[in-house]
């Protein structure tokens, strides 16, 4: 792709300051159904979203086109989208010149592991996950990798390079005994093959599968709660994008004139990391400004705003490298979040909840939970806690609160730190009486 | 043309050269215009073009799929070969010739985008904002949109089937944001269709937007739903997302021909209530959901699902279809040349059946009655599915009594399907996006006003 062309018609049409974010990928996928190879898919393909200020307003443009021609679109649509569009500031298209801390994402080994070991590990998985309970009738197992080069450029001289990697392995399984149907589904997120146990990760899916076999509802009532990693994930992840400022100055967020205040449990503290050895490192956010570690949530009380350097200007402050692209717009977004762990094993989790549900997945949130109330009513499945101990498996209850109040209420913050793939790392939580509903 | 017929033939035969049974070419060029008020200002305005081409080869039960973004000749024909490469025939398949198929042209629009500015858009948008923001004091952010896309297909396989199709869709997001002591509720309405700027002649946006604002105040206030199993009255239109959910997804054949759903060997067997009969459509003339052609070419189809209680159809597509040896229904989709396409629905619903809607609420002595959704999903294999409330009342004595927030309710499909007793005249479709595993499409639920027994609904209020 000759980013100059653009560059070039840009400059004539008289759209000035310019940038564009410019990204290619290939992508590599294997899926099993039990021995079977049903799929396999290879993409090679690229992007790029232009952005610059004509005539004083801001405007953009996105697509996967990358002939010669898309120049002439390109340069039509950013015309008719400043047409509209908000005031343009050509201070926040930043000169070279920053320092950025060097973050290395990309894995020659990933990037390099055939296609052929990602079938005959998944057909390993697949089999070995079988092989531990024969009531276990399917075990689709699916693999990916994916390598992506960005560059970020700009008119005034910046140009910004990275190269990333990372892999996916990911399991679904149905059980069978009787009339009792389950099903149960695992993924990890890999910085290169040579981090995942195969073994390890089979037989794990495969215990948990026969474990929920007899899962049933519980009564309806208020129950101490032990939420899993990736449930903690979907519950808080969503929350904590509210300490955006823009979110702040439009009074659409929760922690509106509560900073400093104490809003959730003093046992909980959440961090923003862009360094952390993980795929979503970054060294530099969507205005080209370097990222920044930073604690968001100090023993329960919020600690900062995110800020791009235009709410930063807005504000008196400055940037805390947290510039996001988000519906066609610069706007503040979260990056790489880490709930700091506490001292309790999970097992030491529910010992201190006794008696209570261990909740370890939830469904429906992108429609039962309202991300700007903090509310939630969602399906739930796990386990019964009773007398310290894991007991029963559970199925169709629903677990309802508001995010918020719920994690205002902690019992205990887990050690049992988790990677999840919506770019945050997180233990186990147990929470006080939550409202629970089933027979 | 996106591909030539020439470049598509070539791609054909090179795909095929190591033996494979069948490939495919897909191409699609698709325009997308959105424009949204938030924040009372313009907050978007912006195009975004999503080109290229996937290639599907087939032999036996084994799919390879590529796709790129570059339709040079080179890369289209580099991207063929490679992908050849997975199966290690010595003889290569003959494609045949390529053949264009006639389209029916059908879901054509009456004003196409370019027929009106952004100006008189954004004029549009702007009524129903002003109407929001003047409901209520507690509106604290309206939000319209517009969203356009018009989009060219080009589908080429080599038994020679050569369709090309065009998709024209519009739709409007109308959004209230309510915010009261520290609380925030919403409410919105969201039509759209395959259809163009013809969306503001069909719909009034202030009555939307006075709709959503007024939804969005009263749940500020609405006491908590109770908890526990109870009688559920669905509304009509987006209350057919629990029949998507409950039953909808477990009918497309990538489940059926996988054994990865409840309903598999049922054809022919009671699976609903005698009152219930449900139906795929993706012919409907402007529906959301509709096509000409679905994504592999094949005609779509009207395809009964189920009839007075009874299975009797699933959705199919040509791969699974073999599997399970029934013809495709036209039920192939995918978001984009990036996704392999499978099985999906179109526009999808419970038909007609003998009550009112005033009559099934006066025979309910105690219940929820849900009038409209935000969602939900499922486990088709398992058939364990749950959908969330946007706008819910109790009914006592046979009365809509108070409104009430945060109501969600689970279950099996196939128990709800059984439990429904009374079902409506009033059936009306409403327009969702549906994600699974070949991407989000566009997709129409639906149905009457019906009643279903013992449902178990989740909320933060008291247990029943």
């Amino acid at each position: 792709m000759n980013l100059n062309k653009l560059f070039e018609a840009a400059k004539k049409a008289g759209i000035d300051p310019f940038e564009i974010s410019y990204g290619s990928s290939k992508s590599l996928s294997a899926d099993i159904y039990n021995d079977t190879l049903e799929q396999y898919a290879s993409s090679n393909d690229c992007s790029f979203t232009a952005r610059g200020i004509y005539q004083g307003k801001l405007g953009s443009f996105s697509s996967d086109k990358v002939d010669p021609s898309v120049a002439d679109v390109m340069v039509e649509s950013i015309i008719q989208s400043a047409k509209y569009g908000l005031d343009g500031n050509p201070e926040f298209f930043i000169e070279k010149g920053q320092k950025y801390k060097k973050v290395n994402t990309y894995s020659k080994s990933a990037d390099e592991y055939p296609g052929k070991c990602m079938i005959d590990v998944s057909l390993d998985i697949s089999k070995k996950i079988r092989a531990y309970d024969k009531r276990i009738q399917i075990a689709e197992v699916g693999m990916s990798k994916s390598v992506s080069e960005g560059i970020f450029a700009n008119s005034k001289g910046l140009k910004l390079k990275d190269k990333s990697s990372y892999m996916v392995i990911w399991a679904s399984t149905k059980i069978v005994d009787g009339q009792d149907v389950e099903t149960e589904f695992e993924v990890k997120l890999l910085s290169n093959p040579e981090e995942l146990n195969a073994d390890a990760f089979a037989k794990e899916l495969a215990e948990k599968t026969v474990s929920k076999l007899g899962a049933a509802p519980i009564k309806s009532g208020k129950y101490n709660v032990v939420f899993a990693q990736s449930c903690v994930a979907n519950l808080l992840r969503p929350l904590l994008g509210q300490l955006s400022s823009f979110s702040v100055s439009q009074h659409l967020s929760l922690f509106e004139n509560k900073l400093g205040q104490q809003l959730l449990s003093s046992k909980l503290t959440i961090t923003e990391n862009p360094y952390t050895k993980t795929p979503f490192a970054s060294s530099y956010d969507r205005e080209g400004m370097p990222r920044q570690k930073k604690v968001l949530v100090n023993k329960g009380k919020v600690s900062t705003y995110l800020y791009d350097l235009e709410m930063a200007k807005k504000d008196g402050t400055a940037s805390t490298g947290n510039a996001s692209f988000i519906g066609g717009s610069i706007r503040p977004g979260l990056g790489f979040v880490e709930v700091k762990p506490g001292k309790k094993s999970f097992d030491e989790l529910v010992s201190l909840v006794g008696n209570g549900v261990y909740i370890d997945s939830l469904e429906g949130i992108g429609t039962g939970y309202n991300t700007q109330s903090g509310d939630y009513s969602l399906q739930a499945n796990g386990y019964l806690i009773e007398n310290g101990k894991i007991t029963k498996p559970v199925t169709l209850i629903t677990v309802a609160g508001n995010v918020l109040k719920d994690f205002g209420k902690i019992i205990a913050v887990g050690s049992d730190v988790k990677l999840l793939t919506g770019a945050i790392q997180t233990p186990s939580i147990a929470i006080k009486k939550l409202s629970v509903s089933g027979i | 043309m996106i591909v030539s017929k020439t470049l598509a033939a070539a791609v054909m035969k090179e795909a095929l050269m190591t033996g494979a049974d069948f490939a495919e070419l897909y191409a699609q060029d698709k325009k997308s215009h959105a424009i949204s008020i938030s924040h009372k200002r313009v907050d978007t305005l912006k195009t975004n073009v999503t080109y290229g081409a996937g290639i599907r080869i087939i032999q036996g039960d084994k799919v390879i799929y590529g796709y790129t973004s570059d339709l040079s000749k080179s890369s289209l024909l580099k991207l063929a070969n490679e992908l050849a490469q997975s199966f290690d025939g010595k003889t290569p398949t003959e494609p045949k010739p390529l053949v264009k198929v006639r389209n029916p042209g059908k879901n054509k629009p009456k004003i196409y985008h370019d027929q009106m500015t952004d100006e008189e858009k954004i004029a549009q948008l702007r009524k129903a904002e002003k109407v929001m923001y003047e409901y209520s004091e507690y509106i604290v952010n309206a939000s319209c949109s517009l969203s356009e896309t018009d989009e060219v297909v080009e589908i080429y396989n080599s038994k020679g089937r050569f369709v090309t199709d065009t998709r024209i869709r519009t739709r409007l997001g109308i959004a209230a944001y309510a915010g009261k002591d520290g609380q925030f509720q919403t409410g919105s309405e969201r039509p759209g269709g395959q259809y163009g700027d013809e969306i503001f002649q069909m719909h009034d946006v202030e009555k939307l937007g006075k709709k959503a604002a007024k939804c969005a105040v009263d749940l500020l206030d609405a006491p908590e739903c109770p908890s526990g199993k109870m009688t559920v009255i669905i509304g009509n239109e987006f209350g057919g997302v629990l029949f998507h959910e409950a039953c909808g997804h477990p009918l497309e054949a990538n489940g059926i021909s996988h054994d990865e759903s409840v309903f598999c060997g049922k054809l022919g067997q009671k699976i609903a209530s005698d009152i219930v009969s449900a139906v795929d459509d993706g012919t409907i003339e402007n529906g959301w959901g509709s096509s000409n052609f679905d994504d592999e070419g094949n005609p779509t189809t009207r395809n009964q699902l189920i009839k007075d209680g009874v299975l009797v159809g699933y959705m199919v597509d040509d791969y699974n279809g073999k599997r399970i040896n029934m013809p495709s229904t036209g039920a192939c989709r995918r978001q984009s040349y990036k996704y392999c396409p499978t099985t999906r629905m179109t526009n999808t619903f419970i038909e007609n059946g003998k009550s009112t809607p005033e009559e099934i609420i006066k025979a309910t002595k105690f219940g929820l009655y849900c009038v409209s959704f935000n969602g939900g999903s499922v486990d088709p294999t398992t058939d364990k599915f749950n959908f969330t409330a946007s706008e819910a009342y109790i009914v006592k004595d046979g009365k809509i009594d108070h409104m009430v927030k945060g109501a969600s309710l689970i279950g099996f499909g196939y128990e709800v399907l059984m439990n429904i007793d009374m079902v409506g005249n009033d059936s009306a479709r409403g327009q969702g996006m549906c994600g699974s595993s070949s991407g989000s499409i566009e997709a129409d639920v639906g149905q009457p006003t019906l009643r279903v027994q013992n449902m178990t609904v989740g909320g933060k209020g008291e247990r029943i």
